[in-house]
């Protein structure tokens, strides 16, 4: 009875295999616009190389609790085609065409999540700080060709530090994996792997703060700039008025 | 001439008090405020594309520490203390990493050279060697300077620790300056040139060897990693070497004459009863006392340890480092009976420590955040190293901003870890080749030698009390640039001829 079940198993896996093996992913675009409210919209890009022709494919979808707001192929919306599935506990999008489709085609998916950043959780921590991560995996046996993740924080936060990366940045590497730039107004951060095969990830773990900064350090060092220059007025008035400030260590005595 | 006593003790940790000149005064009452704007200006203003808010609070902490340091508006070592807080309270480093910074090998690496160059001179041994190349060399200043230089150039392929050449050196300069009349507190510009061309001497002929520093051989490697090409010893050091000769012989001759002119009455030895009475003091110590030998055989058993390094663990199955090396001699020297040194014999200068772990953790912050790297890149990108320019025009900005590098970058390994992968880029992206870029701005790595930050050696020396920062920043940029001029010009002739350049 044992060896049935893992004959069954085996055979199925053989049949999903052969499935997906008929699709390629050559490059998964994501991005995640983190909005105030916690809600974020994610956006993929899918490049999609199909072998033999398919009536449907499947593409991980990486987080749970999902929703989709619009499909499209090559900009013809198919959303009504679409759902969510879980396979071996991780969402998968599953497409179906009404068509088989061949050759090189591209997805668009728009979905959100209401409760993505939990801001209780992320912090604050010292200096107002918050902690949070985005993490993408391919839980589906066939190989991502080109897998890039960007991170969009909400307008006025921007990042504070990088905390942890997929890959990961060693401190010998030339440069640090992940690139920021700001997309409109709003601070960013990407990151890639290239080939991310399965179980592979890549992702972005970032402390992230306000940008508004205090100006009340604008009058406190006006203030100590008046001062100093009030107090230290001899310096420039009479030479011989005070003794100098006892700053020196060099040379030129009395 | 006034003639006075030879000061054959140090005493570093007192810092020397003196009048500032009217110039000075000015830059010091301006310096303040300009602090504080620089300050205002990068850490209020929108954060820039590309940079986290940890890398703008490190960048404006240390512009302030930067200006500070430089017209000394308040001591080095409070602006020092200043910074640590700054990054601390505007996090641009966290507080366990900037106090962390005490406990950094290159602290320790001082504390414990100090101690070593301590013994020199408590057993006196610095007194005969200082009298010995006085007598030798002293006859005038320029051939007491020019000494110094080969004695630098001699050292630079035996002993590629930096600090170490500094604390063998630095306890017979402070008796030559002393018999050439500058101490601390009371020097003249015989001093400031005399401690000004030995730091410039330890880090420029550096770079004459590929194994003058660790950062040469980090930026071979990547050279080799990512260029292919292969640079061996002597393309190394007949590449470089004779440019260092060049400009050390330049700054040489610049210096005395024009930089810092010296006296004529500072020209000669300023010891009553002049030679005669230096030949006499000699003559009096007699031969090698015990303590004396004790000195020399704990310095030359740690310069040993330094200078074996590679093959320790083939030895001892384990690299005894530059740090534990010297903390055996400190050990020895420490014992009663057979030692050489108690405690308050050790001249420590604690506010150079002090100073020097602020610096470290500005340049530390500037590096761990990524603000140094965004510098980097922005800088190729100001001056336009995307459009389409000559190799010349490459070179010229490359060899130029890699010399300047330094006042920004404390580290020259880290340096060299981000700057020679991207310019090795930059000439693959131009479709040069790479060792025609990359190798000569490797050269320039070592030449640390415009503030008393950039570097240990320096440090050390700026400890003496005989030269200020401000002399450091005017006779480090003139011969960073004169060195960049050379730079040039060889890139046209002699490294053309050797075939580095095309």
């Amino acid at each position: 009875m044992k060896y049935i079940s893992m004959v069954k198993t085996l055979f199925g896996l053989s049949i999903f295999s052969s499935l997906l093996l008929a699709q390629q992913i050559d490059v998964f675009e994501q991005t995640v616009s983190i909005s105030e409210d916690g809600s974020a919209q994610f956006t993929y890009q899918v490049n999609l190389s199909v072998i033999d022709s398919v009536r449907s494919v499947q593409i991980p979808a990486g987080y749970e609790n999902m929703e989709i707001t619009s499909v499209s192929l090559d900009d013809v919306d198919i959303t009504h085609q679409t759902a969510i599935t879980i396979d071996r506990s991780s969402p998968i999008f599953v497409i179906n065409f009404s068509k088989p489709i061949s050759g090189e085609h591209t997805i668009g998916i728009i979905t959100e999540i209401h409760e993505f950043l939990d801001w209780s959780a992320a912090g604050p921590e010292e200096f107002k700080t918050y902690n949070w991560e985005v993490h993408y995996t391919n839980t589906l046996p066939a190989s991502i060709g080109q897998c890039d993740l960007t991170v969009i924080l909400p307008q006025g936060w921007n990042f504070h530090r990088i905390t942890g990366s997929d890959p990961e940045f060693k401190k010998k590497q030339p440069k640090p994996p992940y690139i920021f730039a700001k997309v409109g107004d709003r601070a960013s951060v990407s990151i890639s792997r290239s080939p991310m095969e399965y179980m592979q990830s890549v992702g972005i773990e970032f402390a992230f703060k306000n940008e508004q900064k205090p100006n009340v350090l604008i009058w406190v060092g006006i203030l100590l700039g008046i001062l100093y220059l009030y107090n230290f007025r001899h310096l420039v008035l009479r030479r011989d008025a005070e003794s100098t400030i006892d700053t020196i260590n060099d040379k030129e005595s009395k | 001439m006034n003639a006075q006593e030879i000061n054959f003790d140090t005493n570093l940790n007192v810092i020397a008090q003196r009048e500032s000149s009217r110039g000075e005064n000015l830059t010091k009452y301006i310096g303040f405020p300009l602090g504080i704007i620089f300050f205002l200006i990068l850490y209020l203003m929108p954060t820039p594309d590309g940079l986290t808010l940890e890398a703008q609070a490190a960048i404006a902490s240390f512009a302030l520490a930067l200006t500070w340091w430089v017209t000394e508006p308040i001591p080095t070592y409070a602006t020092s203390l200043l910074l640590m807080g700054l990054l601390t309270f505007f996090n641009g480093w966290t507080e366990d990493k900037v106090l962390g910074v005490f406990g950094l090998e290159v602290i320790w690496l001082n504390i414990l050279a100090f101690i070593l160059s301590s013994t020199l001179v408590k057993s006196q041994l610095a007194k005969r060697f200082a009298l010995w190349i006085g007598l030798r060399f002293g006859h005038s200043s320029y051939t007491i300077l020019g000494a110094f230089i080969v004695l630098q150039l001699f050292l630079a392929p035996f002993i590629p620790a930096t600090t170490a050449r500094t604390v063998m050196v630095l306890p017979v300069m402070l008796v030559i300056s002393s018999i050439y009349g500058s101490t601390s507190g009371n020097g003249n510009n015989f001093g400031v040139n005399l401690f000004m061309q030995n730091l410039q001497g330890i880090s420029i002929f550096s770079s004459g060897f590929i194994t003058g520093s660790t950062c040469n051989i980090v930026a071979a490697a990547f050279i080799f990693e990512m260029g292919n090409e292969k640079v061996y010893y002597s393309d190394w050091m007949f590449g470089m070497l004779p440019i260092t000769i060049i400009v050390m012989a330049i700054s040489w001759w610049l210096g005395p004459k024009y930089l810092f002119p010296i006296k004529k009455e500072d020209q000669q030895p300023k010891v009553k009863g002049g030679f005669e009475v230096m030949r006499k003091m000699l003559d009096e110590m007699g031969g090698f006392t015990l303590a004396e030998g004790k000195s020399a055989g704990v310095f030359l058993s740690v310069l040993f340890l330094w200078a074996t390094d590679r093959f320790h663990v083939g030895w001892f199955g384990f690299e005894i480092s530059a740090v534990m090396a010297a903390l055996l001699g400190v050990v020895f020297v420490f014992l009663p009976k057979i030692g050489l040194l108690k405690w308050n014999d050790a001249d420590i200068p604690w506010h150079v420590m002090i100073f020097s772990a602020g610096a470290y953790s500005g340049g530390l912050a500037l590096f761990d955040s990524g603000a140094a790297r965004w510098l980097v890149g922005s800088v190729f990108d100001m001056v336009g190293l995307g459009a389409d320019l000559s190799f010349w025009t490459v070179y010229i900005i490359i060899i130029a901003f890699s010399m300047y590098a330094h006042l920004f970058f404390t580290s020259k390994t880290m340096r060299s870890i981000v700057m020679i992968p991207i310019i090795i880029a930059i000439a693959q992206q131009f479709g040069f080749d790479p060792v025609s870029l990359a190798l000569p701005a490797a050269f320039t790595l070592t030449w640390v030698i415009t503030l008393p930050t950039n570097a240990k050696p320096n440090l050390i020396l700026y400890s003496a009390g005989q030269f200020s920062i401000s002399d450091n920043l005017k006779y480090g940029l003139t011969v960073s640039t004169i060195g960049v001029v050379v730079m040039v010009i060889a890139g046209f002739t002699w490294f053309r001829f050797l075939g580095i350049t095309p």
